[in-house]
């Protein structure tokens, strides 16, 4: 399924398990190294840096090449979709390529194949359709999203891309959108509903898949729509969405003193849902649930006061603010002792340190391991074939 | 089993890791606390942001009754009251590099800062201290900072500190104005942006040497070399086929590109790489587009030029460990 050799990830996941063990001091360095002569990999971390530089020459590249093919074969129109589908076909080709032949894992140059191709393909659809009535209707965008998931899909599991994996979560909710919005009527009022079902059961069965060790390769594609499905699921019920959206795609016109149908409904889940995401977070110590409702939190109030100006703009800020600070700053005082293996204490502290001096100080080479037993290992970093595990 | 308990176990049995070590592994991942660090100070400073943004605006629409003297003051007291903190919470000045002393210590330091630049700003607003004379105004920011980023070890304050001797040179260098609000075709951008570009190198030259806090010099450094790489391709974008320019971007990405393998640093080898490559290509193309060809010729030579070189920079940057000597 996976383009990539899985046992080069599964050492690459290794060595970086030693290192962050190394880094909270359990294991010596000496034993890092030696775990990491043990389980070698023919990937390994790409600067940043170089991933930047890597891909912004491939895009260039690639552009021209269209530039190029274009002006060989002439400029009509009639050429421009099937052009950019003939790029994308060959863009995917060439990135098969090169991750089968080379060590290429999130390289920079796979990354922006992969998005080229992809987007390509869409730009290309998109020009196709368009020529062929020449009026860009909500039956185009639905082919388009039918075509371009079932790509997304594909990108997404063989080359574990967490950009394409929310890419396609939000193609298919653009899919039910626009099937549930043919049904009329009934479609427009249980629309809000279809939304948070679908995101509902995205999350969970996404949270599923991501408990399973085997899908481990996956695993930053999952927690990235997991997020995304959690944000969706509360924009599909919040009051102010809901309201402007009824307003935008179906023509609702709301005389003064009129509010939409189940508008209680919308009001009560504007504000329960953050709070839930909060407490669960909590309670399951997930970080990713908790940073939603925070956030969406503040939404709902923002919401609210949207719809109700009670208090002037200088008094609300003040007062949340001083809520604000007083609420982190009690629970700061109370948490320097943990509660429940919940602490203020940065745990994290050697690793943000390590992460920021990677970007500011950009010498992101790591610490040198010293290779102790390092005898025609072909070292850290050398290709595959001798440690005796392939 | 969580994974990394399984992965402790395997290694025992692989004899990589001592049942001691193990042990001390799986009792790590199991006594593991949850750090809501992150979270809970930036939920602080998010109230500290939403109140004084509110108090910012209570006072701006009640400054008939308040007064300017009175907020003048009061700017004052909060300014001297966060250098206060933070001089009685400093670790001693050594010339190395120094951790701050507690978590809230960096924030104070750079509101501090902060709020003296406001206060500045609004005595010369209202009270025009410095009268016409813009140069002091900006000239007493940086001379204060500089000493306070070295003192307290701060590269924020310290970015500051350049930022504002930038001002004072005449330009504006904050990163988003840098391309927006000066005026590239003057030659006066380009002589300023040199001058400090060269003195601000010297600094680095000589925070390394020196070994005077080390860990600035990437800082400075960063801002010498994109203000002399602007400066080089304002001067070949604006100027016809200049020689001198193109010259003065081969040197500079000479010299970035040696002091990257020397410094190991992959960073300012991409930045000379993009810079260079940026300044070549707009000299090619101006060169075709001075040719008076047909578009077809111009655009046929643009496309393969432009496949074939980033097919090249591609091979060069790849070979990032043999330039870089890391390998």
């Amino acid at each position: 399924m996976i383009a990539y050799n899985k046992n080069w990830l599964d050492n690459l996941r290794i060595q970086n398990i030693a290192d962050k063990w190394y880094r909270k001091g359990l294991i010596s360095q000496l034993q890092a190294g030696n775990i990491k002569n043990q389980f070698t990999s023919g990937y390994k971390e790409t600067n940043p840096f170089l991933r930047i530089g890597l891909a912004l020459f491939t895009f260039i590249a690639s552009v021209a090449a269209i530039g190029m093919i274009l002006l060989v074969w002439g400029f009509g129109d009639s050429w421009f979709g099937t052009v950019f589908v003939c790029v994308a076909v060959l863009c995917w080709i060439l990135l098969e390529l090169s991750v089968k032949d080379n060590k290429y894992f999130s390289h920079g140059i796979d990354d922006m194949l992969l998005y080229c191709s992809v987007f390509y393909i869409v730009l290309g659809l998109s020009i196709l359709s368009w020529r062929n009535n020449y009026d860009f209707n909500a039956n185009d965008i639905l082919f388009i999203s039918l075509v371009t998931f079932p790509i997304l899909i594909l990108a997404s599991v063989r080359f574990a891309d967490s950009i394409t994996s929310v890419l396609a979560y939000i193609c298919m909710l653009l899919i039910i959108f626009l099937l549930v919005e043919k049904a009329g009527e009934i479609g427009k009022t249980v629309m809000p509903f279809v939304m948070l079902l679908v995101s509902f059961l995205v999350y969970r069965l996404v949270t599923g898949i991501k408990k399973n060790g085997h899908m481990y390769y996956w695993h930053h594609c999952l927690a990235a729509v997991e997020t995304v499905s959690l944000i969706t699921l509360y924009a599909s019920c919040n009051y102010f969405i809901v309201r402007e959206a009824s307003a935008e795609f179906f023509g609702l016109v709301l005389k003064p003193g009129q509010d939409i149908p189940l508008a209680l409904i919308f009001y009560v889940l504007t504000l329960a849902i953050p709070v839930v995401y909060i407490v669960l977070g909590v309670r399951n110590k997930d970080r990713i649930r908790l940073r939603i409702g925070v956030i969406l939190a503040a939404l709902a109030v923002l919401t609210y006061r949207y719809y109700y100006h009670i208090i002037s703009t200088e008094i609300a800020l003040m007062l949340s603010g001083a809520i604000l600070v007083l609420f982190s700053w009690s629970v700061i005082q109370k948490l320097k002792t943990p509660w429940r293996g919940i602490t203020f204490e940065d745990t994290e502290k050697d690793m943000a340190v390590a992460e920021a001096e990677g970007l500011l100080i950009a010498q992101t080479f790591g610490p040198q391991v010293v290779k102790p037993n390092e005898i025609g290992g072909g070292g850290q970093f050398g290709g595959g074939g001798a440690s005796g595990k392939f | 089993m969580d994974f990394e308990d399984e992965l402790a176990e395997n290694l025992k049995t692989e004899q990589l890791l001592s049942e001691e070590d193990c042990l001390k592994i799986q009792e790590y991942n199991r006594t593991k606390l949850f750090s809501l660090n992150l979270e809970l100070r930036t939920l602080l400073y998010t109230g500290v942001l939403l109140a004084t943004t509110g108090l910012g605006i209570a006072v701006y629409k009640n400054i008939d009754t308040i007064g300017h003297d009175v907020i003048i003051g009061l700017i004052a007291v909060l300014c001297s009251l966060c250098f206060v903190y933070c001089f009685r919470k400093r670790t001693a000045y050594t010339n190395q590099m120094v951790s701050s002393p507690d978590a809230f210590f960096d924030y104070i330091l750079l509101s501090g800062c902060i709020l003296f630049l406001t206060l500045e700003g609004y005595l010369q607003y209202q009270h025009h201290i410095f009268g016409e004379r813009y140069g002091i105004a900006t000239l007493i920011p940086a001379l204060l900072f500089f000493p306070l980023a070295y003192l307290f070890d701060h590269k924020g304050v310290l970015s500051m500190a350049i930022t504002a001797l930038c001002a004072w040179v005449g330009i504006t260098v904050t990163p988003l104005d840098l391309l927006t609000k000066n005026d590239f075709s003057g030659f006066r951008f380009i002589y300023a942006a040199l001058t400090i570009g060269i003195l601000l190198s010297m600094a680095a030259f000589l925070t390394d040497r020196r070994d005077i806090k080390k860990h600035f010099s990437f800082t400075y450094l960063n801002f010498a070399a994109n203000m002399m790489f602007v400066a080089a391709l304002s001067g070949i974008f604006s100027m016809d086929f200049s020689l001198i320019y193109l010259v003065m971007l081969a040197g500079l990405v000479y010299y970035f590109i040696r002091h990257a393998r020397k410094e190991k640093s992959f960073y300012f080898f991409l930045i000379a790489v993009i810079y260079g490559y940026i300044g070549i290509t707009w000299e090619i193309f101006y060169l075709l587009f001075q040719l008076e060809m047909d578009y077809y010729p111009i655009a046929f030579f643009g496309f393969s030029y432009l496949i074939v070189s980033s097919f090249y920079l591609i091979k060069f940057l790849k070979q990032y460990k043999k330039i870089l000597g890391t390998e």
